[in-house]
Protein backbone atom coordinates (compact mmCIF):
# COMPACT_ATOMS: atom_id res chain seq x y z
CA UNK A 1 0.00 0.00 0.00
CA UNK A 2 2.91 2.33 0.72
CA UNK A 3 4.12 1.70 -2.80
CA UNK A 4 0.75 2.63 -4.15
CA UNK A 5 0.85 5.93 -2.35
CA UNK A 6 4.25 6.77 -3.81
CA UNK A 7 3.05 5.85 -7.25
CA UNK A 8 -0.03 8.00 -6.82
CA UNK A 9 2.11 10.94 -5.78
CA UNK A 10 4.36 10.67 -8.78
CA UNK A 11 1.39 10.28 -11.14
CA UNK A 12 -0.39 13.28 -9.65
CA UNK A 13 2.80 15.27 -10.03
CA UNK A 14 2.96 14.23 -13.66
CA UNK A 15 -0.66 15.27 -14.21
CA UNK A 16 -0.14 18.66 -12.65
CA UNK A 17 3.06 19.34 -14.48
CA UNK A 18 1.21 19.39 -17.77
CA UNK A 19 -1.27 21.96 -16.52
CA UNK A 20 1.28 24.26 -14.93
CA UNK A 21 1.97 26.45 -17.93
CA UNK A 22 -1.72 26.83 -18.63
CA UNK A 23 -2.41 28.02 -15.11
CA UNK A 24 0.53 30.43 -15.13
CA UNK A 25 -0.32 31.95 -18.50
CA UNK A 26 -3.97 32.29 -17.57
CA UNK A 27 -3.09 34.58 -14.66
CA UNK A 28 -0.94 36.94 -16.67
CA UNK A 29 -3.49 39.02 -18.56
CA UNK A 30 -2.60 41.62 -15.96
CA UNK A 31 1.01 42.13 -15.01
CA UNK A 32 2.35 40.28 -12.00
CA UNK A 33 5.71 39.84 -10.33
CA UNK A 34 7.01 36.51 -9.07
CA UNK A 35 5.55 36.37 -5.62
CA UNK A 36 2.26 38.08 -6.43
CA UNK A 37 1.72 35.47 -9.11
CA UNK A 38 2.34 32.64 -6.67
CA UNK A 39 -0.26 34.10 -4.34
CA UNK A 40 -2.72 34.58 -7.14
CA UNK A 41 -2.35 31.01 -8.34
CA UNK A 42 -2.41 29.59 -4.82
CA UNK A 43 -5.57 31.56 -4.03
CA UNK A 44 -7.24 29.78 -6.92
CA UNK A 45 -6.34 26.48 -5.30
CA UNK A 46 -3.39 25.47 -7.45
CA UNK A 47 -0.10 24.70 -5.73
CA UNK A 48 3.08 25.87 -7.35
CA UNK A 49 6.67 25.82 -6.11
CA UNK A 50 8.51 29.12 -6.12
CA UNK A 51 11.54 27.23 -7.40
CA UNK A 52 9.54 26.08 -10.38
CA UNK A 53 7.68 29.30 -11.10
CA UNK A 54 10.52 31.82 -11.18
CA UNK A 55 12.60 30.01 -13.75
CA UNK A 56 9.43 29.18 -15.70
CA UNK A 57 8.59 32.87 -16.04
CA UNK A 58 11.97 33.62 -17.57
CA UNK A 59 11.59 30.65 -19.89
CA UNK A 60 8.17 31.77 -21.09
CA UNK A 61 9.59 35.21 -21.72
CA UNK A 62 12.46 33.72 -23.70
CA UNK A 63 9.93 31.80 -25.75
CA UNK A 64 8.31 35.09 -26.65
CA UNK A 65 5.02 34.64 -24.78
CA UNK A 66 5.58 37.17 -22.02
CA UNK A 67 6.91 40.70 -21.83
CA UNK A 68 8.67 41.89 -18.73
CA UNK A 69 9.66 45.20 -17.22
CA UNK A 70 11.37 46.37 -14.05
CA UNK A 71 9.59 48.59 -11.60
CA UNK A 72 12.32 50.33 -9.64
CA UNK A 73 10.08 52.85 -7.87
CA UNK A 74 8.85 50.46 -5.22
CA UNK A 75 10.91 49.76 -2.12
CA UNK A 76 12.25 46.69 -3.85
CA UNK A 77 12.93 46.53 -7.56
CA UNK A 78 10.40 44.14 -9.08
CA UNK A 79 10.25 42.46 -12.39
CA UNK A 80 6.73 42.35 -13.78
CA UNK A 81 5.55 39.85 -16.36
CA UNK A 82 2.54 40.10 -18.66
CA UNK A 83 1.19 38.18 -21.62
CA UNK A 84 2.05 39.75 -24.97
CA UNK A 85 -0.09 39.32 -28.09
CA UNK A 86 1.63 36.08 -29.07
CA UNK A 87 1.15 34.77 -25.56
CA UNK A 88 -2.53 35.70 -25.57
CA UNK A 89 -3.03 33.93 -28.87
CA UNK A 90 -1.28 30.81 -27.61
CA UNK A 91 -3.21 30.86 -24.37
CA UNK A 92 -6.49 30.92 -26.32
CA UNK A 93 -5.44 27.88 -28.32
CA UNK A 94 -4.16 26.11 -25.25
CA UNK A 95 -7.41 26.85 -23.45
CA UNK A 96 -9.52 25.33 -26.19
CA UNK A 97 -7.23 22.28 -26.18
CA UNK A 98 -7.73 22.02 -22.46
CA UNK A 99 -11.52 22.25 -22.74
CA UNK A 100 -11.60 19.54 -25.37
CA UNK A 101 -9.32 17.34 -23.33
CA UNK A 102 -11.44 17.91 -20.30
CA UNK A 103 -14.56 16.75 -22.15
CA UNK A 104 -12.83 13.75 -23.60
CA UNK A 105 -11.40 12.65 -20.29
CA UNK A 106 -14.76 13.11 -18.59
CA UNK A 107 -16.30 10.86 -21.23
CA UNK A 108 -13.55 8.32 -20.75
CA UNK A 109 -14.04 8.31 -17.03
CA UNK A 110 -17.72 7.40 -17.17
CA UNK A 111 -17.81 3.78 -16.19
CA UNK A 112 -19.86 1.72 -18.58
CA UNK A 113 -21.70 -1.17 -17.03
CA UNK B 1 19.41 38.83 5.01
CA UNK B 2 22.86 37.29 5.05
CA UNK B 3 21.57 33.82 4.42
CA UNK B 4 19.44 35.04 1.54
CA UNK B 5 22.43 36.74 -0.08
CA UNK B 6 24.47 33.57 0.26
CA UNK B 7 21.63 31.44 -1.08
CA UNK B 8 21.13 33.65 -4.13
CA UNK B 9 24.85 33.78 -4.87
CA UNK B 10 24.91 29.99 -4.62
CA UNK B 11 22.22 29.84 -7.28
CA UNK B 12 23.68 32.34 -9.70
CA UNK B 13 27.22 30.99 -9.63
CA UNK B 14 26.01 28.18 -11.90
CA UNK B 15 24.41 30.59 -14.34
CA UNK B 16 25.92 32.42 -17.31
CA UNK B 17 27.45 35.79 -16.50
CA UNK B 18 25.01 37.79 -18.55
CA UNK B 19 21.92 36.65 -16.68
CA UNK B 20 23.49 36.63 -13.21
CA UNK B 21 22.73 40.17 -12.08
CA UNK B 22 19.13 40.10 -13.35
CA UNK B 23 18.32 36.82 -11.68
CA UNK B 24 20.08 37.93 -8.52
CA UNK B 25 17.87 41.02 -8.22
CA UNK B 26 14.68 39.21 -9.14
CA UNK B 27 15.25 36.18 -6.95
CA UNK B 28 16.25 38.29 -3.95
CA UNK B 29 13.07 40.33 -4.20
CA UNK B 30 10.94 37.24 -4.56
CA UNK B 31 12.51 35.60 -1.53
CA UNK B 32 12.16 38.77 0.55
CA UNK B 33 8.47 38.95 -0.44
CA UNK B 34 7.97 35.40 0.74
CA UNK B 35 9.76 36.10 4.00
CA UNK B 36 7.62 39.21 4.55
CA UNK B 37 4.50 37.14 4.14
CA UNK B 38 5.61 34.76 6.88
CA UNK B 39 6.78 37.45 9.30
CA UNK B 40 3.48 39.29 8.82
CA UNK B 41 1.85 36.09 10.04
CA UNK B 42 3.86 36.32 13.25
CA UNK B 43 6.92 34.21 12.51
CA UNK B 44 10.36 35.48 13.52
CA UNK B 45 12.47 36.69 10.61
CA UNK B 46 15.12 34.04 11.24
CA UNK B 47 12.61 31.21 11.10
CA UNK B 48 10.91 32.74 8.09
CA UNK B 49 14.19 32.87 6.14
CA UNK B 50 14.96 29.26 6.99
CA UNK B 51 11.47 28.20 6.02
CA UNK B 52 11.49 30.01 2.69
CA UNK B 53 14.97 28.85 1.70
CA UNK B 54 14.12 25.25 2.58
CA UNK B 55 11.07 25.52 0.39
CA UNK B 56 13.13 26.87 -2.49
CA UNK B 57 15.37 23.84 -2.17
CA UNK B 58 18.87 23.03 -3.25
CA UNK B 59 20.44 26.07 -5.00
CA UNK B 60 22.06 23.77 -7.52
CA UNK B 61 18.71 22.35 -8.60
CA UNK B 62 17.15 25.80 -8.77
CA UNK B 63 20.04 26.91 -10.98
CA UNK B 64 19.36 23.93 -13.24
CA UNK B 65 15.77 25.10 -13.62
CA UNK B 66 16.99 28.51 -14.70
CA UNK B 67 19.48 27.00 -17.09
CA UNK B 68 16.82 24.88 -18.72
CA UNK B 69 19.54 22.71 -20.13
CA UNK B 70 19.09 19.04 -20.69
CA UNK B 71 20.11 17.45 -17.43
CA UNK B 72 20.96 14.23 -19.20
CA UNK B 73 23.61 13.27 -21.68
CA UNK B 74 21.57 10.98 -23.89
CA UNK B 75 17.79 11.04 -23.79
CA UNK B 76 15.29 8.21 -24.08
CA UNK B 77 14.90 8.67 -27.83
CA UNK B 78 18.46 7.71 -28.56
CA UNK B 79 19.29 5.62 -25.51
CA UNK B 80 18.48 2.16 -26.91
CA UNK B 81 20.42 2.87 -30.10
CA UNK B 82 23.26 4.31 -28.06
CA UNK B 83 23.55 1.19 -25.91
CA UNK B 84 23.44 -1.06 -28.95
CA UNK B 85 26.07 0.92 -30.86
CA UNK B 86 28.29 1.17 -27.78
CA UNK B 87 28.15 -2.61 -27.37
CA UNK B 88 28.85 -3.31 -31.02
CA UNK B 89 31.68 -0.80 -31.28
CA UNK B 90 33.26 -2.13 -28.08
CA UNK B 91 32.97 -5.66 -29.42
CA UNK B 92 34.46 -4.67 -32.76
CA UNK B 93 37.34 -2.85 -31.08
CA UNK B 94 38.04 -5.83 -28.83
CA UNK B 95 37.91 -8.15 -31.83
CA UNK B 96 40.21 -5.92 -33.86
CA UNK B 97 42.75 -5.72 -31.06
CA UNK B 98 42.57 -9.48 -30.57
CA UNK B 99 43.17 -10.11 -34.26
CA UNK B 100 46.06 -7.65 -34.37
CA UNK B 101 47.76 -9.08 -31.30
CA UNK B 102 47.20 -12.70 -32.30
CA UNK B 103 48.84 -12.11 -35.64
CA UNK B 104 51.65 -10.26 -33.95
CA UNK B 105 52.14 -13.10 -31.46
CA UNK B 106 51.98 -15.86 -34.07
CA UNK B 107 54.60 -14.26 -36.23
CA UNK B 108 56.98 -12.92 -33.66
CA UNK B 109 59.82 -15.05 -32.43
CA UNK B 110 60.47 -13.54 -29.03
CA UNK B 111 57.07 -12.61 -27.58
CA UNK B 112 56.05 -14.56 -24.48
CA UNK B 113 52.45 -15.62 -24.10
CA UNK B 114 52.24 -13.93 -20.72
CA UNK B 115 53.53 -10.64 -22.06
CA UNK B 116 51.12 -10.79 -24.98
CA UNK B 117 48.23 -11.61 -22.66
CA UNK B 118 48.99 -8.63 -20.43
CA UNK B 119 49.31 -6.42 -23.50
CA UNK B 120 46.03 -7.83 -24.83
CA UNK B 121 44.12 -7.10 -21.61
CA UNK B 122 45.60 -3.61 -21.37
CA UNK B 123 44.87 -2.78 -24.98
CA UNK B 124 41.31 -4.09 -24.79
CA UNK B 125 40.63 -2.06 -21.66
CA UNK B 126 41.98 1.12 -23.19
CA UNK B 127 40.37 0.42 -26.52
CA UNK B 128 36.92 -0.27 -25.11
CA UNK B 129 37.06 2.77 -22.83
CA UNK B 130 37.98 4.94 -25.80
CA UNK B 131 35.34 3.36 -28.00
CA UNK B 132 32.60 3.99 -25.43
CA UNK B 133 33.86 7.52 -24.87
CA UNK B 134 33.65 8.31 -28.57
CA UNK B 135 30.24 6.75 -29.03
CA UNK B 136 28.97 8.66 -25.99
CA UNK B 137 30.44 11.89 -27.32
CA UNK B 138 28.79 11.41 -30.69
CA UNK B 139 25.39 10.60 -29.23
CA UNK B 140 25.58 13.49 -26.77
CA UNK B 141 26.40 15.67 -29.76
CA UNK B 142 23.40 14.35 -31.67
CA UNK B 143 21.19 15.09 -28.67
CA UNK B 144 22.50 18.68 -28.46
CA UNK B 145 22.48 19.39 -32.17
CA UNK B 146 18.93 18.18 -32.34
CA UNK B 147 18.07 20.89 -29.86
CA UNK B 148 19.72 23.45 -32.11
CA UNK B 149 17.83 22.04 -35.05
CA UNK B 150 20.73 20.99 -37.23
CA UNK B 151 19.61 17.39 -37.27
CA UNK B 152 15.94 18.08 -37.81
CA UNK B 153 16.20 17.60 -41.56
CA UNK B 154 18.46 14.59 -41.43
CA UNK B 155 15.83 12.42 -39.83
CA UNK B 156 18.03 9.82 -38.29
CA UNK B 157 15.15 9.17 -35.99
CA UNK B 158 11.68 7.98 -36.66
CA UNK B 159 9.51 11.01 -35.97
CA UNK B 160 9.12 12.32 -39.46
CA UNK B 161 7.16 9.41 -40.79
CA UNK B 162 4.18 9.28 -43.05
CA UNK B 163 2.18 6.36 -44.38
CA UNK B 164 3.90 7.02 -47.71
CA UNK B 165 7.04 5.65 -46.09
CA UNK B 166 5.31 2.34 -45.56
CA UNK B 167 6.27 -0.21 -48.22
CA UNK B 168 3.43 -1.78 -50.24
CA UNK B 169 4.28 -5.28 -49.17
CA UNK B 170 6.05 -6.77 -46.22
CA UNK B 171 9.76 -6.55 -46.82
CA UNK B 172 11.86 -9.58 -46.15
CA UNK B 173 15.12 -7.83 -46.72
CA UNK B 174 14.86 -5.78 -43.54
CA UNK B 175 16.79 -8.20 -41.43
CA UNK B 176 19.42 -8.89 -44.05
CA UNK B 177 19.95 -5.13 -44.45
CA UNK B 178 20.70 -4.90 -40.79
CA UNK B 179 23.00 -7.90 -40.78
CA UNK B 180 24.77 -6.55 -43.85
CA UNK B 181 25.15 -3.26 -42.02
CA UNK B 182 26.48 -5.03 -38.94
CA UNK B 183 29.04 -7.01 -40.92
CA UNK B 184 30.17 -3.95 -42.84
CA UNK B 185 30.35 -1.96 -39.63
CA UNK B 186 32.40 -4.59 -37.76
CA UNK B 187 34.73 -5.03 -40.71
CA UNK B 188 35.23 -1.28 -41.02
CA UNK B 189 36.09 -0.85 -37.34
CA UNK B 190 38.55 -3.73 -37.34
CA UNK B 191 40.14 -2.48 -40.54
CA UNK B 192 40.38 1.02 -39.10
CA UNK B 193 42.20 -0.25 -36.02
CA UNK B 194 44.62 -2.38 -37.99
CA UNK B 195 45.27 0.36 -40.52
CA UNK B 196 46.09 2.89 -37.83
CA UNK B 197 48.03 0.71 -35.44
CA UNK B 198 49.42 -2.32 -37.27
CA UNK B 199 49.86 -1.20 -40.85
CA UNK B 200 52.88 -3.46 -41.21
CA UNK B 201 50.65 -6.53 -40.86
CA UNK B 202 49.20 -5.95 -44.31
CA UNK B 203 51.78 -7.65 -46.42
CA UNK B 204 53.17 -10.74 -47.95
CA UNK B 205 54.43 -13.09 -45.28
CA UNK B 206 57.79 -14.55 -46.27
CA UNK B 207 58.62 -17.82 -44.59
CA UNK B 208 61.96 -19.53 -44.46
CA UNK B 209 61.61 -23.18 -43.44
CA UNK B 210 58.49 -22.63 -41.46
CA UNK B 211 59.50 -19.49 -39.57
CA UNK B 212 58.54 -16.02 -40.57
CA UNK B 213 61.44 -14.18 -42.11
CA UNK B 214 59.77 -10.90 -42.85
CA UNK B 215 56.54 -9.24 -43.86
CA UNK B 216 56.84 -7.34 -47.10
CA UNK B 217 54.32 -4.53 -46.89
CA UNK B 218 51.68 -4.20 -49.58
CA UNK B 219 51.25 -0.56 -48.72
CA UNK B 220 53.63 2.29 -49.15
CA UNK B 221 54.90 2.72 -45.59
CA UNK B 222 57.02 5.79 -46.27
CA UNK B 223 54.16 8.18 -46.95
CA UNK B 224 51.61 6.40 -44.78
CA UNK B 225 50.98 9.61 -42.84
CA UNK B 226 49.57 11.25 -45.95
CA UNK B 227 47.15 8.56 -47.09
CA UNK B 228 46.18 6.67 -43.91
CA UNK B 229 44.14 9.58 -42.47
CA UNK B 230 42.25 10.04 -45.73
CA UNK B 231 41.47 6.35 -46.04
CA UNK B 232 40.48 6.32 -42.36
CA UNK B 233 37.97 9.11 -42.98
CA UNK B 234 36.61 7.21 -45.97
CA UNK B 235 36.22 4.04 -43.92
CA UNK B 236 34.68 5.92 -41.00
CA UNK B 237 32.06 7.50 -43.28
CA UNK B 238 31.26 4.09 -44.64
CA UNK B 239 31.06 2.72 -41.10
CA UNK B 240 28.55 5.42 -40.13
CA UNK B 241 26.44 4.52 -43.14
CA UNK B 242 26.58 0.84 -42.22
CA UNK B 243 25.94 1.76 -38.61
CA UNK B 244 22.71 3.50 -39.60
CA UNK B 245 21.59 0.46 -41.60
CA UNK B 246 22.36 -1.67 -38.60
CA UNK B 247 20.74 0.59 -36.02
CA UNK B 248 17.44 1.28 -37.75
CA UNK B 249 14.76 -1.30 -37.85
CA UNK B 250 13.12 0.43 -40.74
CA UNK B 251 14.90 2.74 -43.08
CA UNK B 252 13.00 5.67 -44.43
CA UNK B 253 13.70 7.36 -47.73
CA UNK B 254 15.56 10.09 -45.86
CA UNK B 255 17.88 7.70 -44.07
CA UNK B 256 18.56 5.96 -47.37
CA UNK B 257 19.48 9.28 -48.95
CA UNK B 258 21.60 10.17 -45.98
CA UNK B 259 23.47 6.87 -46.30
CA UNK B 260 23.98 7.44 -50.00
CA UNK B 261 25.47 10.87 -49.31
CA UNK B 262 27.83 9.34 -46.75
CA UNK B 263 28.86 6.68 -49.23
CA UNK B 264 29.47 9.22 -51.98
CA UNK B 265 31.63 11.30 -49.63
CA UNK B 266 33.51 8.21 -48.58
CA UNK B 267 34.01 7.29 -52.21
CA UNK B 268 35.44 10.73 -52.99
CA UNK B 269 38.07 10.28 -50.27
CA UNK B 270 38.81 6.77 -51.47
CA UNK B 271 39.08 7.80 -55.08
CA UNK B 272 41.37 10.68 -54.21
CA UNK B 273 43.80 8.37 -52.42
CA UNK B 274 43.56 5.70 -55.10
CA UNK B 275 44.36 8.15 -57.84
CA UNK B 276 46.83 10.49 -56.14
CA UNK B 277 47.84 8.64 -53.04
CA UNK B 278 50.78 6.54 -54.15
CA UNK B 279 49.65 4.24 -51.37
CA UNK B 280 50.87 0.86 -52.62
CA UNK B 281 54.37 -0.46 -52.21
CA UNK B 282 55.78 -0.07 -55.73
CA UNK B 283 58.67 -2.43 -55.00
CA UNK B 284 56.55 -5.27 -53.65
CA UNK B 285 57.29 -7.65 -56.53
CA UNK B 286 60.98 -6.84 -56.57
CA UNK B 287 61.18 -7.44 -52.83
CA UNK B 288 59.41 -10.80 -53.06
CA UNK B 289 61.32 -12.13 -56.04
CA UNK B 290 63.99 -9.78 -57.38
CA UNK B 291 64.68 -11.88 -60.44
CA UNK B 292 61.10 -12.51 -61.62
CA UNK B 293 60.18 -10.06 -64.37
CA UNK B 294 56.75 -11.67 -64.75
CA UNK B 295 55.85 -11.05 -61.16
CA UNK B 296 56.95 -7.45 -61.45
CA UNK B 297 54.85 -6.99 -64.56
CA UNK B 298 51.90 -8.61 -62.80
CA UNK B 299 52.26 -6.22 -59.86
CA UNK B 300 52.39 -3.21 -62.19
CA UNK B 301 49.24 -4.48 -63.90
CA UNK B 302 47.55 -5.14 -60.56
CA UNK B 303 48.37 -1.69 -59.19
CA UNK B 304 46.86 -0.04 -62.21
CA UNK B 305 43.75 -2.18 -62.20
CA UNK B 306 42.99 -2.30 -58.51
CA UNK B 307 42.12 1.37 -58.77
CA UNK B 308 39.77 0.74 -61.67
CA UNK B 309 38.16 -2.26 -59.97
CA UNK B 310 37.55 -0.44 -56.69
CA UNK B 311 36.14 2.60 -58.46
CA UNK B 312 33.83 0.47 -60.60
CA UNK B 313 32.65 -1.64 -57.64
CA UNK B 314 31.89 1.50 -55.66
CA UNK B 315 30.03 3.12 -58.53
CA UNK B 316 27.95 -0.02 -58.98
CA UNK B 317 27.11 -0.20 -55.27
CA UNK B 318 26.04 3.45 -55.27
CA UNK B 319 23.96 2.88 -58.37
CA UNK B 320 22.25 -0.03 -56.60
CA UNK B 321 21.56 2.21 -53.62
CA UNK B 322 20.02 4.87 -55.85
CA UNK B 323 17.94 2.21 -57.55
CA UNK B 324 16.75 0.95 -54.15
CA UNK B 325 15.70 4.44 -53.14
CA UNK B 326 13.76 4.77 -56.37
CA UNK B 327 12.07 1.44 -55.89
CA UNK B 328 11.31 2.43 -52.32
CA UNK B 329 9.52 5.49 -53.66
CA UNK B 330 7.37 3.44 -55.97
CA UNK B 331 6.54 0.64 -53.56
Amino acid sequence: MADNKELLESLVLELRRGTLILSVLSQLYTQEYGYSLIQKITDKGMNIDAGTLYPLLRRLEKQGLLDSSWDIYENRPRRYYKLNSQGEELLKQLTSEWNQLNQIISQCLIREE
Amino acid sequence: MDQITIYVSEVIRYLPQKSQSEIKKELTTNILDMVDELTAGGMSEKDAVVSVLSKMGNPRLLADQYLDKKAYLIGPRYYPTYVMIAKIVSGAVALGITVALSVQYLFSTDASIFQTLVQWLGSIFMGVVQAIAWVTLIFAGVERFEEVGVLKHVDVDLDDWSVKDLPKSQRNSKKSDRIEGLVGFLFAIIFLILLNTRLELFGVYMFDQGTLKEIIPIFNMQNASTWVPLISIAIALNAISDGIAMALRNQTRNTMWFRLVLNVLSFIFFAYVLINGNFLNVDLAAQIAPESVELQNLWIWAQRNVVVIIVVVNLISMAIQTFQINRFNRE
